[in-house]
C-alpha cells in the first residue's frame, strides 16, 4: 500500500479502522520510517492533549438527581394553569443517608398550597400506553390502546380522578372531591412529588403529605416520571399507585378530551 | 431508563468536557443540569442518552457563546492570564500551565475543539460526528488537523509565546 493519510494513522491509533484495513496499516507502519514517525507524532499529541486538558478539570459541583426532579417539579408548577399565589410554600425535605429498601428514606417533596381553577383533563395517549402500563379498575398487565377513551366517574365514589400526562410528568388530577376527604400522595426510596390544592390543609410527614378536607376545590399530584415508587390514596382508599415505569389507576379516570397530551414514549 | 443511574454515570464525564469546552464551571455546571432536566423529560434508552445530552449540552455552549461578550471576555482573560484566579494553593507553575491549555483551545475552531474534547471523553467518531454536526467521513480529517493544530500552539504557549487568535476564532461562533 501507499503511505496512510494522517487521518488514516489517526484512525488506527483510536482503533476507528475496520480488522482488515488496520492489519494492513500496522503491517506499513512497521516497515516504512515516515509513517513510523507520523504515528508517534500522533500518540504524542494525543498524550500531550489528555495531560493539557487534565490540568483544567476542577471536581464536579455535588448535584443529585432528585435535585434536578425538583427543578422539573417548580417548572411544572409555573406551567399551571392556575397562577401560585404569594402565600405559596414549598419546603424540600433533603435526603437522608439511609439506603433501599426503607421506606420513605432519600425523598423530598414539594408541597404548594395555592388557590386555582379547575385543570383540564386529558386523554391517556402515548406515554401512559408505551412508556407507562396504565391499569383502570382490576389490574391487568394488557398495556393500554392508545386511543382508548377514559371517561365517566370513578365507580362508587363521586370524586372524579383523571390522569394527564406531560413531559417527564404524570399529573393526577382530582375533580371536586367532598369537603372532607383525605388525599394522601406517598413516595419511598426516592424522588420528588409535589401536591396542588384550592382548599385543602396540609400534613406532612417524612416522605408523605396529606390534604385534609381537601373539596370542594381540585386538588392536582404531580409526579415526575422518575419517581421510583409512589402511592396515591382517597379517603384511605388507594386510587394511583407507581411502581419504576408501571403506573396503575386503580379507579376508572374520568377525562376531558381537548388537553394536549405530549409524553414521549420511551424509557 | 433509570434515571439515576443514567445521571451518576454520566454527570462527571459531561460536566468535565463543559468545564474543558468553556472554561467556566460555574457555566458548566448550568449547562449540565439543563441538559439533565431535559433529559428527564425526554426519556431514552440508556443507549442513547450520552450522545443525546452531549449534543443537547454542545448546543447550549454555542448559544451560550454566541449569546454574550462572556466566552469572548473568559477567553481573552484566559489568554493574559488564568482564569478564574489561582486559588492560594495553586502553584504558580500549575496556573500557567491553566493559563496555556486554555490559550491554546482558544486558538482552535470551536467545532474542532468539540472534536477534540469529545474524542477525550471517548466518543467514536460516528458519535462525534452526530453531536457536532459534520459528515462522519470528516470527523478523522478534523480530528488530526485540530490535533496537530493544538500541540503547536499549546508547544508556543508553554513557551511562553503566544498570539493574538484568540478573538479571530471565537468570532468563527
Amino acid at each position: 500500500m501507499g503511505h496512510p493519510a494522517e487521518q488514516t494513522l489517526l484512525a488506527y491509533l483510536d482503533r476507528e479502522l475496520p480488522v482488515d484495513e488496520r492489519s494492513t496499516v500496522r503491517e506499513h507502519v512497521q516497515v516504512c520510517a515516515t509513517c513510523s514517525r507520523m504515528l508517534d507524532e500522533l500518540t504524542a499529541a494525543t498524550r500531550t492533549l489528555a495531560d493539557a486538558i487534565s490540568a483544567l478539570d476542577v471536581p464536579a459541583p455535588a448535584l443529585l438527581a432528585s435535585e434536578l426532579e425538583g427543578d422539573l417539579v417548580a417548572r411544572a408548577l409555573q406551567e399551571l394553569d392556575a397562577p401560585v399565589p404569594a402565600a405559596t410554600t414549598i419546603t424540600p425535605l433533603r435526603r437522608r443517608a439511609s439506603k433501599r429498601p426503607l421506606l420513605a428514606a432519600a425523598l423530598i417533596i414539594i408541597f404548594v398550597a395555592g388557590a386555582g381553577a379547575a385543570i383540564p383533563g386529558s386523554p391517556l395517549r402515548e406515554w401512559l400506553a408505551r412508556s407507562v402500563e396504565l391499569v383502570t379498575g382490576a389490574p391487568s398487565k394488557e398495556p393500554i390502546d392508545p386511543a382508548t377513551p377514559f371517561s365517566g366517574q370513578g365507580v362508587g365514589s363521586p370524586t372524579a380522578v383523571s390522569v394527564q400526562p406531560r413531559d417527564g410528568f404524570v399529573r393526577i388530577i382530582i375533580t371536586q372531591p367532598a369537603p372532607e376527604t383525605m388525599i394522601r400522595v406517598r413516595l419511598s426510596d426516592s424522588g420528588t412529588a409535589s401536591v396542588w390544592s384550592v382548599e385543602g390543609r396540609y400534613r406532612t410527614a417524612p416522605g408523605e403529605i396529606e390534604v385534609l378536607d381537601a373539596g370542594p376545590g381540585d386538588v392536582v399530584v404531580l409526579l415526575p416520571r422518575t419517581v421510583p415508587s409512589a402511592e396515591v390514596e382517597l379517603d384511605g382508599r388507594l386510587v394511583a399507585t407507581k411502581e419504576g415505569s408501571d403506573f396503575r389507576l386503580l379507579i376508572p379516570a374520568a377525562d376531558s378530551s381537548d388537553a394536549e397530551v405530549s409524553f414521549q414514549a420511551g424509557g | 431508563m433509570d434515571f439515576e443511574a443514567i445521571f451518576a454515570k454520566l454527570y462527571p464525564s459531561l460536566f468535565r468536557y463543559l468545564n474543558r469546552l468553556t472554561g467556566d464551571p460555574d457555566v458548566a455546571a448550568d449547562i449540565s443540569q439543563e441538559a439533565f432536566v431535559r433529559l428527564l423529560q425526554r426519556p431514552l434508552p440508556e443507549a442513547d442518552a450520552r450522545r443525546w445530552l452531549f449534543t443537547v449540552a454542545t448546543n447550549l455552549v454555542r448559544d451560550w457563546a454566541r449569546a454574550g461578550e462572556r466566552q469572548r471576555r473568559l477567553l481573552r482573560d484566559s489568554y493574559r492570564g488564568p482564569t478564574p484566579p489561582a486559588r492560594p494553593d495553586e502553584s504558580a507553575e500549575r496556573s500557567l500551565r491553566i493559563a496555556a491549555v486554555r490559550a491554546a483551545l482558544a486558538q482552535i475552531a470551536p467545532r474542532d475543539r468539540e472534536i477534540l474534547l469529545m474524542r477525550e471523553e471517548g466518543f467514536r467518531y460516528a458519535e462525534i460526528a452526530e453531536v457536532v454536526g459534520v459528515a462522519p467521513g470528516s470527523v478523522g480529517t478534523l480530528l488530526a488537523r485540530a490535533l496537530r493544530r493544538f500541540a503547536a500552539v499549546y508547544a508556543e504557549q508553554a513557551e511562553g509565546g503566544g498570539s493574538t487568535e484568540t478573538d479571530a476564532n471565537l468570532n468563527e461562533e
